[in-house]
């Protein structure tokens, strides 16, 4: 009966022509190499993904900061003029105004409403007793809503005296004057 | 001071191609295996105390081979044993069979029975350091080890009776 003890003996002779010899060697070391460049590949390809996130944040970032950042007043004095009468109609000059049609003016901040007779100074006032400023650069802090007979409802930003209209900024101290004098 | 990987590889390799090549039974598997291991070796450059480096050879080898294994293409391929063959010097040639009887008996054994026995009689490494290699209790090194003995005495007794 052969005993376990001589198992290496046994193996060394049963397994004498298996070897690691340096065929096996220059294998190995070749692909160590395929291995290390592979790697090093790898962490390469593996900063793509982490370069595109940066710049994703970055990107991110910048977009968030722009939007936290105060509107420079001439773009203001832009997307106030346009805003005239946007929010549920179409932009309006203070041509358009149509006296007739003017059902009540209402200002937003303190919800003063005017309506019937006192209208038609108010209108007067904006149309006739104003001046063009569009060169000044104003921030508008208010609005006044103009509804009309046919359901139409004009939102114009205001800062007393002055009106953004779609075609640039008026001045008018009588209508602001005029609508603090108006009882609601 | 560490070893070197030419010798490391000259120290163990080829017992690291031969424990491989008892456990799976595919020659090219057992150099894939060895590879694998000193590959391994070069690349990661482990911190290996010293006298430590064989069993870490041998521990990074039976992972290698536990894997392949398992593999689902391996165990298609080769079903029941592995075609294990001899490979005696060429003066050995033709010696009688019985005297291989033995390692082909220990090829025979279930992988958790083949490793313990080759690591424990062929590259002799103590119960403990086994335990530690494969990460499993000494009692359970001992346990598979008695086993192991008595499923070799009933193959090589049966071969006897044949």
């Amino acid at each position: 009966m052969i005993k376990l003890e001589n198992l290496p003996e046994i193996t060394d002779r049963a397994f004498d022509g298996l070897k690691a010899n340096e065929s096996l060697k220059i294998r190995i070391l070749k692909a160590a190499i395929q291995e290390e460049k592979t790697y090093t590949h790898r962490q390469k390809r593996h900063l793509v993904p982490v370069l595109l996130s940066s710049v994703a944040v970055m990107i991110l970032c910048v977009v968030l900061l722009n939007g936290k950042k105060p509107i420079p007043s001439e773009e203001q004095h832009l997307i106030h003029s346009f805003t005239a009468g946007s929010s549920e109609t179409a932009p309006v000059s203070y041509k358009e105004i149509d006296l007739l049609s003017v059902k009540s003016i209402v200002r937003c901040s303190d919800g003063k409403k005017i309506e019937n007779d006192q209208l038609k100074q108010l209108i007067e006032a904006l149309q006739s007793d104003s001046v063009n400023v569009s060169d000044d650069i104003i921030s508008m802090n208010d609005q006044l809503k103009i509804y009309n007979t046919d359901g139409l409802c004009f939102i114009i930003p205001i800062n007393p005296p002055y009106i953004g209209w779609s075609d640039g900024i008026r001045k008018s101290d009588l209508f602001f004057r005029l609508l603090e004098e108006t009882k609601d | 001071m560490p070893l070197s990987f030419d010798e490391l590889y000259r120290l163990y390799a080829t017992d690291v191609l031969r424990v491989s090549y008892y456990y799976l039974g595919n020659r090219e598997q057992a150099e894939d295996v060895t590879q694998d291991v000193f590959v391994r070796l070069i690349t990661n450059q482990p911190e290996l105390e010293q006298g430590r480096e064989k069993s870490w050879l041998f521990k990074v080898a039976l992972n290698r081979c536990r894997d392949i294994w398992r593999g689902s293409w391996y165990k298609k391929i080769v079903l029941g044993h592995p075609a294990f063959e001899l490979f005696p010097a060429p003066d050995e040639i033709g010696t009688a069979a019985d005297k291989y009887a033995l390692a082909e008996a220990v090829s025979h054994l279930r992988p958790e029975f083949k490793e313990v026995v080759l690591l424990f009689y062929y590259q002799g490494f103590s119960v403990t350091e086994i335990s530690e290699m494969l990460g499993i209790a000494e009692g359970t090194v001992s346990s598979r080890l008695s086993r192991a003995r008595n499923k070799l005495q009933e193959e090589l007794e049966g071969d006897e009776k044949r």
